[in-house]
């Protein structure tokens, strides 16, 4: 009996607790992370006697539990890091140091780049690589771009909406499967793409008034709380293209691409005529791409298929009738090919970028063109027609609830 | 008491077969894979398991011939004494190595996901030690438990990736068969070290409480693993991509990791696949620690099975210290297939029948 109870004893001593305890008030919980191309400014962490190395600024924010009061959501919630040195994971090794608590990565949201680091290939190759093989960093997180500096957006005051990361993680939650600007890009999906066709795209996020908060704030009659979540937009899309940044697309150009990429669900299109605005919600939108050969090029038909319902119409009198409603959807099948092409244009002409990720299909859907065109795909893709066949279902004039 | 007994039915012994091939291959197998096939992969792992299938029939149908002989007494009697004991030590060298490797893959996956400052030696010692008692309780203790802990670990672990082929892009699998037969067969070769430890079967038939149902029961279970492997293998590849896949130390893991589940309770579900892969791990170790102890002991021909486990324990422990990367365990579980493996689960049964039957010995 006393030797089992000895063992019992034992074993309950050996094999309870953990030996990689952290209390929660001991953990820095990262929501936001942010990567800068290095510039000198004071006031951030760095490794003294190697300054003349630093290639990166990076930033981190974290919730500031001792800030937090019941109901009362404000900028001194959230942390502020920064440190510059040679390496993002270095930095975040300086953040970590200069931190009371326990750096943990796995629970950042949002990951965001700015154009100065998107516009180095180098770093941002070895950024991306950085974000890959750390096993601390969830390959879910969300990626982001912005034209201001990542600490500067992340530094912001923003009343109500203080934290960025948990911020895009609720706009994405309740936008879920959203279309035209708002999808969304993953740290997998982005690696994944790179690697596979050397494009993707990121969503682009803007804080208007950056610089001059209170200007905004005095001008309007509205509640600073109000005022400053609204000041945090999606206003486009950046295109990656072999590591670098080829440039930005507009709000009405990244729906032109994402109708190819088949998730425009939720986005209005508006036309409009001389008396009226026709607009149209998507319920649903798909496409489907066909390649073959013309003229010695490779021509890429996409199939789109929209379902939508008219949102609005003023209908001076009259319901709208099956025959109309045939006429609208033949307009909004051209306007939508526009997009397309206008997009397509900008994308291939210009910048040559395959952020359709035309060469993964062809690979997957014709080997035999894929051994002709795929070798030299940068002029094969540039060469490329591509046809829109856009067709529009409507389902719904609006006019019944 | 059922710790006692040492005769385990063929479901059983089906639990730990699965159980056993899923913790020896499971974590890398379609980054092996895929390095070989690309979008293939899936099919090079279900050739692979019909490769694993043959061998399972031929060893089995050694085993069937002596259902009562343990191994060092059969191939003694179908080899001559000091080759049967040659080869049982050997064996039991074999099963230390691959042990003693498995358990470092494990501490060393488990310090990078987990617990990052647990020390490699606590982790292996826990393991080990957890094993070893498992061992020396006898056959029946670990079937057992193998056998409670499989459904309530599988189910959620099916569940979840049956949920993760929702979310996947299975273009990501096109084109098919578009992989070079040299590489195809490189690969199956490759992948199928994931099924190794088959060789036991040509152990386990003393053990069986029906040794007749011993072959077929052996033979669903390899179909179901095969099956099961070919599917994760698949899915993997659907959600990641065959280039990720084959940059990813741990894909399977990876694509657990980037399941989102709307309103999911669980917010990590590769917690899922490790819990199932703890499992499966410590069926390898304290089978392995079970059967190299069991043949140091038929071959000196004395002593108690204990005090051979805890000699072949502290042998494990010593290699899964051996400051070793991923990569070159990896390595070395790759060389050990490709000569021991194949050398025992292949080569030496069709020895042993062609034996059997010139020396017109054995079960028909």
């Amino acid at each position: 009996m006393r030797k089992r109870a000895f063992t019992a004893l034992i074993l309950c001593l050996l094999t309870t607790g953990c030996w990689d305890k952290v209390e929660l008030e001991d953990r820095g919980f990262v929501v936001s992370i942010g990567l800068d191309k290095f510039q000198a400014q004071s006031g951030r962490l760095t490794l003294t006697g190697a300054e003349q190395d630093n290639q990166y600024t990076v930033t981190a924010v974290m919730p500031n539990g001792m800030d937090i009061k019941e109901n009362a959501v404000s900028d001194k919630t959230k942390s502020v890091k920064s440190a510059d040195s040679a390496t993002v994971s270095g930095a975040l090794r300086l953040i970590d140091m200069g931190s009371s608590q326990k750096l943990y990565l796995k629970q950042a949201k949002m990951l965001l780049w700015s154009e100065s680091l998107l516009q180095d290939e180098k770093l941002f190759q070895q950024a991306l690589d950085a974000m890959e093989r750390s096993q601390d960093i969830s390959r879910k997180m969300f990626l982001i771009a912005s034209k201001e500096p990542a600490w500067k957006v992340l530094s912001a005051p923003l009343g109500g909406e203080p934290m960025l990361g948990v911020f895009m993680e609720n706009f994405y939650k309740n936008n879920g499967g959203g279309g035209s600007i708002l999808f969304r890009q993953i740290l997998q999906k982005t690696i994944s793409d790179l690697r596979s066709s050397g494009c993707t795209v990121m969503p682009v996020l803007e804080i208007k008034d950056l610089d001059h908060p209170e200007k905004k704030d005095a001008s309007t009659d509205k509640a600073p709380e109000d005022t400053e979540a609204s000041r945090i937009m999606l206003t486009g899309c950046a295109v990656i293209r072999n590591y670098t940044l080829a440039g930005y697309l507009n709000a009405i150009e990244t729906r032109g691409y994402e109708w190819i990429g088949g998730h425009c669900r939720d986005a209005e299109i508006s036309l409009p005529r001389a008396e009226e605005q026709w607009p149209m919600r998507v319920i649903e939108s798909g496409a489907k791409f066909f390649f073959s050969e013309e003229g010695g090029a490779l021509r890429c038909d996409v199939e789109i298929h929209v379902t939508g319902d008219l949102d609005e119409h003023h209908f001076t009198g009259a319901s709208v009738s099956l025959d109309r409603m045939q006429v609208y959807a033949a307009e909004f099948e051209t306007a939508i090919a526009g997009e397309i092409t206008r997009t397509a244009d900008i994308l291939q002409k210009q910048w040559g970028a395959d952020a359709y990720h035309f060469k993964e299909s062809l690979r997957k859907k014709n080997s035999n063109l894929f051994q002709r065109y795929g070798e030299d795909w940068e002029s094969s893709y540039r060469s490329m027609k591509i046809i829109p066949r856009v067709r529009v279902e409507l389902v719904s004039a609006g006019s019944v609830r | 008491m059922f710790s006692l007994n040492q005769k385990i039915s063929v479901r059983q012994l089906q639990v730990l077969s699965i159980l056993h091939v899923f913790g020896a291959g499971i974590i890398m197998l379609p980054r092996q894979a895929a390095a070989y096939g690309g979008q293939d992969a899936w099919i090079i792992v279900l050739l692979a398991a019909c490769a694993a299938l043959i061998f399972t029939y031929l060893m089995a149908t050694v085993g069937r011939k002596f259902p009562a002989d343990s191994f060092v007494s059969m191939t003694a009697r179908l080899l001559s004494a000091p080759v049967g004991k040659c080869l049982a030590v050997l064996l039991a060298l074999k099963l230390i190595l691959s042990c003693g490797l498995a358990l470092r893959l494990f501490s060393d996956i488990l310090r990078q996901t987990m617990m990052r400052n647990t020390p490699c030696f606590v982790v292996c010692a826990a393991m080990g030690a957890v094993g070893a008692y498992t061992a020396a309780k006898g056959y029946e203790t670990r079937a057992r438990m193998a056998q409670i802990l499989f459904p309530l670990i599988l189910l959620p672990v099916l569940i979840v990736f049956c949920l993760a082929a929702f979310e996947a892009d299975f273009s990501n699998l096109k084109p098919v068969f578009s992989t070079p037969p040299r590489d195809m067969f490189m690969g199956v070769f490759r992948s199928s070290a994931a099924f190794n430890g088959l060789e036991l079967i040509l152990l386990i038939h003393p053990y069986a409480r029906r040794p007749d149902g011993v072959r077929k029961g052996l033979m669903q279970a390899m179909i179901f693993s095969g099956v099961l492997m070919a599917l994760i293998t698949g899915i993997t590849i659907a959600r990641l991509g065959a280039i990720d896949v084959t940059r990813q130390l741990w894909p399977v893991l990876e694509m657990m990791g980037l399941i989102d589940l709307p309103g999911s309770f669980i917010d990590r579900q590769d917690a899922l696949v490790m819990s199932f892969w703890i499992l499966s791990t410590f069926a390898v170790v304290n089978c392995e620690l079970f059967f190299s102890a069991l043949l140091f002991k038929d071959t000196v021909g004395k002593g108690k099975h204990a005090y051979y486990i805890i000699a072949c324990l502290a042998a494990i422990l010593v290699i899964s210290f051996l400051p070793l990367s991923a990569e070159r365990v990896n390595q070395i579980q790759t060389w050990l297939y490709s000569t021991l493996d194949v050398g025992f689960m292949a080569v030496l049964p069709i020895l042993l029948l062609a034996a059997a039957k010139i020396r017109k010995i054995g079960g028909a």
